[in-house]
C-alpha cells in the first residue's frame, strides 16, 4: 500500500536555541493551555520537545568528554520547569476526560499523551539531577 | 498510511534494534526522534481537520493488515524494552554511566511510555 501524504502537513516552527527561548516558549505554552488553544499549545510542545531531545543527545554524547554531571541549574530552566510542573499537575487531574475541545471547538487536547510529554520535558530539563548530599 | 505514523513506527523499530545491540549512541538518537514524533503526532491529533472525519482523514488512517500487525508488534517490542530498561534503572544505571555512556535509562523509559500510550490511541482510532 502506498504512503498517503497527509493533507495536514506539520508547519515549520522555529528552533529553540537558548535557555531564554525555552523559558519564553514555556510561558507561551501556559498561556495557550489556559486559553484552551490546543493548536498553539501543540506548536509550543513540539518546539520544547525537540529542544529537550537535543539537549539529552548532546549531554549523552560519548564524544562529549567534558560533561558536567551535576551542574547548577540555569535560572531560565527553573522558570520553565515551574511552568511545566504547573501544567503537568493540572493535566493529570484531567486525564479521566481524555480529550477536551478547545474554547472555539475546533481542536482537541488528549491529556493522556500531553501528561507523558510534559513528564518527559520536566525530567529532561532537570537532568542531570543534583546528587543528594 | 499517514506519513507521521509511518515515521513514528520507523523510529520505534530503530530504537528497539539499537537497544538490543546495546548501541547507546543510536538509542539516544532514536529516542530523541521518537519523543519528537510523539509530540508531532499529538499535535496532529489536535488539528481540526484531523479531529473531523473527512474522507482524507479516513484514508490517512487506513492500514493494511500487515501494517496493523506491524503496529501491534512494535508496541509489544516497546513494552518489552521498557521492562528491560526498568531493570537497568536502579543501581545498574551507575554501572552504565561508569562503563561507556551517560544515558539515563529512566528518561528512555519515559519516552517509550509516551510512545506506547500514543500507539494505544492510534490503535483505538483504527479500531473505531
Amino acid at each position: 500500500m502506498a504512503v498517503v501524504e497527509s493533507t495536514f502537513m506539520l508547519t515549520n516552527t522555529s528552533e529553540l536555541k537558548t535557555e531564554e527561548d525555552v523559558f519564553f516558549c514555556s510561558v507561551k505554552l501556559v498561556t495557550a493551555y489556559q486559553n484552551k488553544n490546543w493548536q498553539l499549545a501543540a506548536e509550543e510542545v513540539v518546539r520544547l520537545t525537540k529542544y529537550a531531545a537535543n539537549k539529552l543527545k548532546r549531554r549523552w554524547s560519548t564524544k562529549n568528554k567534558t560533561i558536567k554531571k551535576h551542574g547548577e541549574m540555569p535560572d531560565y530552566y527553573i522558570g520553565a520547569i515551574a511552568n511545566i510542573d504547573y501544567l503537568l499537575k493540572d493535566a493529570k487531574t484531567k486525564t479521566k476526560s481524555n480529550i477536551l475541545f478547545s474554547t472555539d471547538g475546533t481542536s482537541i487536547c488528549d491529556y493522556r499523551i500531553l501528561c507523558h510529554i510534559l513528564e518527559f520535558l520536566a525530567k529532561a530539563l532537570r537532568h542531570p539531577k543534583k546528587k543528594k548530599e | 498510511m499517514n506519513y507521521a505514523i509511518l515515521k513514528f513506527l520507523d523510529c520505534s523499530k530503530k530504537l528497539v534494534q539499537a537497544y538490543q545491540e546495546k548501541n547507546w549512541a543510536e538509542v539516544v538518537e532514536h529516542a530523541g526522534h521518537l519523543i519528537s514524533g510523539v509530540a508531532e503526532l499529538w499535535k496532529l491529533l489536535a488539528t481540526p481537520t484531523f479531529a473531523s472525519t473527512t474522507p482524507e482523514n479516513a484514508e490517512a488512517f487506513v492500514l493494511s493488515d500487515a501494517e496493523y500487525e506491524d503496529l501491534e508488534n512494535v508496541c509489544h517490542e516497546l513494552e518489552k524494552t521498557k521492562q528491560e530498561l526498568e531493570q537497568l534503572s536502579g543501581d545498574n544505571h551507575e554501572q552504565l554511566v561508569a562503563a561507556s555512556t551517560a544515558v539515563d535509562p529512566r528518561l528512555i523509559i519515559v519516552i517509550i511510555q509516551a510512545a506506547i500510550e500514543l500507539y494505544k490511541i492510534v490503535k483505538k482510532k483504527l479500531d473505531e
